[in-house]
């Protein structure tokens, strides 16, 4: 589906006609696709990209997003054929004092945090290293744009970006599109459990994607928003 | 990530066309819960982790200041060896004389001289560079000219609903509250994605 189709889509749900609307702008409905693309992006690690990372001459720690600004959590590093293991500072520190100083080929990593990247040993002359890496998706800009989401959880991101763009609203409006919401979650858990199978067996570096099913709010939620229906009533 | 752009994704969400007629808030305040989110993140997880190696030891001192954004230590270096993580308990246990005795240092501590201090012993005795891995708060979001934060862009939208979750439930002329309980589910979800990803906050 394209992004245009998603919005036309979008509007029909929110009983507004596409060619004219009134209460939701394009650009307003094309924010909450993007939106909802990334939470699926960030919940399922349904994108994955590959790229060179450049490891400087003699240096031991470098920053990820300065080259892979799109990267959310790498899952495997290889020089050529040969996959570099993934390590931590503790368990550096217990092999060798000397880690972060040590020259030769790059035969570990690690990351702290969103940003930060070793390497270790060091090489004297720098490398290029090939990343895998859990990615943010493009940005949708243009009605031809086509979201990075597999083709079959694109009526999903619809579903999503209802409720997104029913929060000014509030109210009964709001309460009508939590059980799209559920739905869209539903994909979420559906597509996650995919990547993570697809993970495990392409044996990568980090632990498979969480298990949304375990924080899945939506089942709380309806309980919750049920309550507050109750609330009004008595009230 | 940057604030103005976050701003701008809000203003149809707050019934606004532009930040001249938003209603019951204002850029300042938007920025203001911007931040806060920021930092809630900061606090949360192991989002904003650096490495500095502008210090260095000096002779015959023990005793060193954490840098101003310090939030909790992973790992310290001297000249690129691994120091040992201590506590003055245990280091006075060994050696009585832990805040005299000198060497090349083998092991840091943070409890010494309050919070904004740490301490390496033994005592070095040359200069050599402190490699400091901490968790850090981010700066302070500040209008107009430090508006953007390095952090994967997925996380803009947990800053941009925050401020939205913020600006609906207080009181106003356009409270909202009911959307309370969604956003919070939401932003929840967003928060223990960065405690996995990143590691739970120290």
């Amino acid at each position: 589906m394209t992004t245009g189709e998603m919005k036309e889509r979008t509007y029909k749900r929110l009983d507004e006609d596409p060619s004219a609307p009134v209460y939701y702008t394009p650009a307003e409905v094309l924010a909450a696709l993007n939106l909802v693309l990334r939470f699926m992006a960030l919940q399922t690690f349904c994108i994955e990209r590959t790229a060179n990372f450049t490891v400087s001459a003699a240096t031991c720690w470098h920053t990820i997003l300065d080259q892979l600004s799109d990267c959310i959590k790498i899952f495997r590093v290889r020089k050529g054929a040969t996959r570099i293991q993934p390590t931590t500072f503790h368990e550096q520190d217990c092999f060798s004092e000397a880690w972060e100083a040590t020259a030769g080929a790059v035969e570990k990593y690690l990351t702290v945090g969103t940003n930060n990247f070793a390497v270790t040993p060091q090489p004297a002359l720098g490398d290029t290293l090939s990343v895998t890496y859990a990615a943010c998706p493009a940005t949708l800009v243009d009605d031809a744009d086509i979201p990075e989401a597999p083709e079959e959880y694109h009526q999903d991101l619809i579903e999503g970006a209802l409720l997104i763009l029913r929060l000014k609203e509030g109210s009964i409006e709001l309460r009508n599109e939590w059980e799209n919401w559920m739905r869209f979650m539903d994909a979420c858990l559906k597509l996650a459990t995919y990547v993570r199978a697809r993970c495990q067996a392409q044996d990568y570096d980090v632990a498979p994607p969480f298990d949304i099913k375990a924080r899945d709010a939506s089942r709380k939620m309806k309980m919750t928003l049920e309550a507050i229906k109750q609330e009004k009533k008595a009230a | 990530m940057n604030a103005a752009t976050i701003i701008t994704r809000l203003l149809p969400q707050l019934h606004a066309t532009s930040e001249g007629n938003l209603v019951a808030t204002s850029r300042a305040e938007l920025l203001e819960l911007i931040d806060e989110s920021l930092k809630r993140l900061a606090r949360l997880s192991l989002f904003f982790v650096k490495r500095t190696t502008n210090q260095n030891t000096a002779n015959g001192t023990a005793t060193y200041a954490l840098p101003a954004d310090h939030l909790a230590t992973l790992h310290i270096s001297v000249a690129n060896t691994p120091l040992i993580a201590s506590s003055s308990n245990e280091l006075e246990f060994q050696d009585e004389a832990y805040k005299t005795t000198t060497g090349p240092p083998a092991h840091w501590y943070g409890d010494g001289d309050g919070l904004d201090t740490f301490g390496l012993y033994p005592v070095p005795t040359g200069v050599a560079a402190i490699g400091k891995l901490y968790q850090h708060m981010p700066a302070e979001l500040v209008d107009p000219g430090a508006l953007s934060v390095t952090m994967p862009a997925v996380f803009d939208d947990y800053l941009q609903l925050r401020a939205l979750r913020e600006t609906y439930t207080k009181e106003s002329d356009i409270a909202i509250p009911e959307v309370a309980a969604p956003l919070d589910k939401i932003l929840s979800l967003y928060e223990q994605a960065a405690i996995q990803l990143y590691g739970r906050g120290q």
